[in-house]
């Protein structure tokens, strides 16, 4: 258990899965600080700020409007500063072209948004416990997708 | 043989008549000396008279002397004494004289006329010494008496000697006598005889003439007819003299053949001299020839072409001398001539082809051995009825082993019945038979079998001496490409039918144009050009100008500097342009076309509907474009946007039943149990749905996938429920194949979850199989484009289903149970067999209610 608040961000444009997102996280026993952000440019912009503590885990979601997940990954990932940031896809989609794009393009795990609160609640436990270093090198297209 | 008669009697007779002329001159000569004879004798009689005459002459004279002395004597009387006394004595020495050339011959009548000489000198002494004594005296002295004595002595001598003459006279007579009788008798015999021969001869000859006669006749008639129908020319000419030297032949006699050869009448040539009749005969030194013949009696002959009457003929002549004249016999050699050069023409045609002959022979021989044709000697074999039932094999060449694999001394004196059996089921038997009893060659081209070959054959079957020869080509090749060639010939009629109905439907009409306008008369356009103008044909003149006069004036720049560049550069025409018909229509036209020289050539098309069409095809374009920018947004609202509402109605129900289920009533927990679970299902029908629609076919997503790893996945993902049901899964043979593999996935996940699903409750059990089947080997009715398939057998020993449902259940929501008693969308078997045709596979099934189902997977290999 990481012993420092583990600064979590999260864009996504459902009021209604922002909130559950919010809800779940605060009743994981993992201490963190999440910033909520509405769209893909709210993140953007906010991450490109100077002088910001970064997060050390991006929850994104896909289909954004002005911007969505697909982009801000790209971004992040044509970016020195933002590289090496750990990404996290959170979905709806399950479709294998989605899966596919982001695995390809440099995401480091999927998750399928879940049907019920408690596996929300299990699956940012389990994403939070990664080690992510070992995640990034081993990255695999097997494990990309987070069994719940 | 007659002819040989003719020639051979003559000689026997000439022997023969020879023979009886010498007998003849033999006979008169015997009968002339028996004659002479006859002669002598009568002579020799009348000699011995004459003496016998002479004798007593004589002796009378002597009597008469004696008489005469005495009586003078007595009368003394002496001067007439004396007178007549000397006229006695001369008597008497006349008679002895010739008494003396008498007997001449005879030594013994000359001894006795010497004595009677003797004594007739003493007689006429005595008688002289009488006459001297006186005469008067009466009486006489002795001496005078012995005087008168010894006259008597002397008479008596002579008497006796007269006697011995007599006699030996008589005995000479005697003899002569009987001489001339034996001569009278012969001769006339002889005479006879003589007559009777000649008589004989004579009518031998008179025969032998007269048959020699007869036969003169027939040989006449028969040269003459010789001479009628001999194919020789023979003429006979007498010289013509003039001034004792011979300066022309007159022709005597000429046989009927010249009337054939020299196209003369005979009657009209005879008499006339040859100078006139044979012309040729001046040239080339013939009539020297000729005449030299007859005056140094030497024959020619003569050998040359003559012109007679315009026409060439070769004349062969011999010249023979004759005494009058010469015999001239030719002949008209020039069909031998001509046959002569023919045959020997022939002779060398027939060299040549001998030559040819053997070189062909040779050439046989090397073609025989080295030729891929079969070549084969067949002999007929017949039955009782003289009918052919079977065929021998005399000869078969070695390319037979190369065909049907048989040797061929191996095969040889076999029937083809034993060989070749099919030959007396393909009607090949027949046509061999028919090319021996109507001795004519026959073609044919048949099948076979050979070694589980099939090859086409090409043969020719002539008939050879007592058999046939049968030459087969090996036509497999050909028949292939003739197959090929009727094929392709199939499809030219066809595209030519279309090409013509094309034409009548395409609207084409063809030009040529020069570009130039200076030749006007070399431009055209097609009848049906004018009528795309809506124009009857030659309406206006085919120039370009006035074409040009239809074009659209908006394309009509556009259409020059087109042509312009096209006509520098030489390059080929298409230009696609509109125009304006007569009736004020607008049609689209393309046009097609190169440059020779200053011609364009080419055809032009009304367009019009392709133009529209493609604008319409634009229009559907654009439409479908729109319509799958629907589907997609279709797609993404299910799967996005129809999944995130349910996904929530879940997600809050999950955070009510954490929190808040308990301050519910029971009731409302009823319900609230219902929207749970209808949510649920909404959110798997969506799903499913999802994923069905997701089945597509892409080439780049198949991949070579291991089956036994899929389905130990699909084992792995389907564990919990596997180990609840307690179900035992058993898999063998199962194959490598190339495939979508999340596809494979998904399609063994339905099959594996349907088959636990729909499970007995004892000892449940599914068997996983698999075979590789060829094509020819599937009983199953499908499309089957691959050669061999993988036949995936998945067995249960569930509930199963009746039969008649078997092909409902692959339909989507089609569901056989009710809800409450399986769950189920109806959707899973309809995935499994979109992604098995995705596959370009097949998928059925067989159950029967109670005993289990069988799902069976072809899958291409």
């Amino acid at each position: 258990m990481a012993l420092h608040t583990l600064n979590i961000a999260l864009a996504d444009d459902d009021e209604d899965d922002r909130l559950l997102f919010k809800d779940a996280i605060e009743e994981i026993k993992i201490k963190t600080k999440l910033s909520l952000f509405t769209n893909g440019k709210e993140l953007m912009d906010y991450l490109m700020l100077p002088n910001i503590i970064l997060p050390e885990v991006i929850f994104l979601d896909l289909n954004m409007p002005v911007k969505n997940g697909m982009e801000c990954l790209k971004e992040i990932r044509n970016n020195s500063k933002l590289r090496d940031l750990s990404v996290a896809i959170y979905s709806t989609s399950s479709s294998e072209k989605d899966i596919e794009e982001t695995f390809i393009s440099g995401a480091n795990i999927y998750i399928n948004k879940p049907n019920s609160f408690g596996d929300l609640k299990s699956a940012i436990e389990k994403v939070l416990q990664l080690n992510w270093q070992y995640q990034t090198s081993a990255l695999n297209r097997d494990n990309f997708l987070l069994r719940i | 043989m007659a002819f040989k008669k003719i020639v051979s009697s003559p000689k026997l007779y000439v022997v023969l008549l020879i023979f009886a002329t010498a007998l003849l001159i033999f006979i008169g000569s015997i009968s002339y000396k028996q004659i002479t004879e006859f002669k002598k004798a009568g002579n020799l009689v009348t000699h011995t008279m004459e003496v016998e005459k002479e004798i007593n002459i004589l002796f009378s004279i002597y009597a008469q002397m004696e008489s005469a002395q005495l009586k003078n004597l007595l009368r003394k009387d002496t001067v007439v004494y004396a007178s007549t006394f000397e006229k006695y004595i001369q008597k008497a020495n006349t008679s002895l004289d010739s008494l003396q050339i008498l007997v001449s011959d005879n030594s013994v009548q000359q001894t006795h006329l010497t004595r009677i000489r003797e004594l007739q000198k003493d007689l006429i002494s005595s008688l002289k010494s009488i006459a001297e004594s006186p005469k008067t005296r009466l009486k006489f002295s002795s001496a005078e008496r012995s005087k008168i004595d010894s006259v008597g002595y002397i008479m008596a001598e002579l008497n006796q000697r007269k006697n011995f003459m007599l006699t030996k006279e008589e005995m000479l007579l005697k003899e002569r006598k009987e001489t001339y009788n034996s001569y009278a008798f012969f001769t006339p015999l002889m005479i006879l005889l003589l007559g009777i021969f000649a008589m004989f001869v004579f009518i031998v000859s008179f025969i032998k003439i007269n048959t020699e006669r007869k036969n003169r006749s027939k040989a006449e008639a028969f040269l003459e007819s010789v001479m009628a129908n001999t194919e020789n020319i023979i003429n006979y000419y007498e010289p013509i003299y003039k001034e004792d030297e011979i300066v022309d032949f007159n022709l005597v006699y000429a046989n009927e053949r010249n009337e054939v050869d020299f196209d003369v009448k005979v009657k009209d040539i005879i008499g006339k001299p040859i100078s006139k009749i044979f012309p040729f005969v001046l040239l080339n030194g013939e009539y020297e020839k000729l005449a030299s013949s007859y005056n140094e009696k030497v024959v020619h002959k003569l050998s040359r072409q003559v012109l007679v009457n315009g026409k060439k003929i070769w004349l062969e002549s011999i010249i023979r001398p004759l005494s009058d004249g010469i015999l001239v016999i030719a002949k008209n050699i020039t069909y031998e001539k001509e046959s002569v050069v023919k045959l020997n023409s022939l002779n060398d045609q027939l060299q040549t082809q001998y030559e040819e002959l053997k070189e062909t022979d040779e050439f046989l021989q090397n073609v025989i051995k080295s030729t891929n044709n079969v070549i084969s000697y067949f002999e007929p074999i017949f039955n009782d009825a003289n009918k052919i039932i079977d065929f021998e094999i005399l000869y078969t060449n070695e390319e037979i082993s190369n065909t049907t694999g048989d040797d061929p001394n191996e095969i040889l004196h076999k029937p083809i019945s034993k060989v070749y059996p099919f030959l007396m089921d393909n009607g090949v038997f027949e046509i061999f038979v028919d090319c021996i009893e109507k001795n004519k060659p026959i073609e044919f081209d048949r099948d076979y079998v050979f070694n589980g070959i099939k090859m086409w054959f090409s043969s020719y079957v002539i008939k050879t001496g007592n058999g046939i020869c049968v030459t087969s080509r090996n036509v497999s090749t050909l028949k292939l490409n003739e197959q090929k060639l009727l094929e392709v010939n199939d499809q030219l009629k066809i595209q030519n039918q279309i090409l013509k109905d094309a034409k009548t439907i395409a609207k084409i009409g063809s030009y040529r144009w020069n570009v130039l306008e200076n030749e006007l008369e070399l431009s055209t356009i097609s009848e049906n050009l004018y009528v795309l103008l809506g124009c009857t044909p030659d309406e206006f003149k085919p120039t370009h100008e006035n074409f040009k006069k239809f074009i659209h004036p908006d394309d009509l720049i556009h259409y020059n500097s087109n042509l312009k560049e096209s006509f520098e550069n030489q390059t080929s025409v298409d230009f696609t342009y509109r125009i304006i018909t007569k009736n004020n229509k607008i049609k689209h036209f393309r046009t097609i076309g190169n440059f020779q020289e200053n011609d364009l050539l080419g055809v032009t098309q009304d367009v019009t509907s392709q133009v529209k069409g493609a604008q319409k095809l634009k229009e559907k374009n654009q439409e479908l474009k729109r319509s799958n920018e629907e589907l997609e947004s279709f797609n993404r609202v299910a799967s996005h946007d129809l999944q995130e509402p349910i996904r929530k109605i879940q997600m809050f129900i999950s955070r009510i039943a954490e929190t808040d289920l308990d301050k519910l009533s029971d009731k409302s927990k009823d319900y609230f149990e219902k929207i749970s679970s209808s949510s649920e299902r909404m959110r798997m029908l969506i799903r499913y749905l999802l994923s069905y629609s997701r089945i597509n076919k892409s080439s780049k997503d198949f991949n070579i996938v291991n089956l036994t790893e899929i389905i130990e996945k699909v084992q792995e993902d389907l564990d919990t429920r596997i180990k609840e049901s307690g179900i035992s899964i058993i898999m063998d043979n199962l194959p490598t194949l190339n495939a979508i593999p999340f596809q494979m996935e998904q399609l063994f996940n339905n099959l594996l979850s349907n088959a636990i699903k729909y499970r007995n409750a004892e000892d449940p059990k599914i068997i996983i199989d698999c075979k590789k089947l060829k094509r020819s080997e599937i009983t199953d009715d499908f499309i089957k484009k691959s050669k061999s398939y993988y036949r995936i057998s998945v067995l249960d020993n569930g509930i199963g289903f009746d039969q008649e449902h078997a092909e409902k259940i692959f339909e989507l929501f089609q569901r056989l149970h009710q809800n409450n008693e399986y769950s189920g969308t109806g959707i899973g078997l309809a995935i499994c067999k979109k992604i098995v045709q995705n596959h370009n596979g097949h998928i059925l099934a067989e159950s029967e209610p109670g005993k289990g189902s069988s799902f069976c997977i072809y899958l291409p290999a």
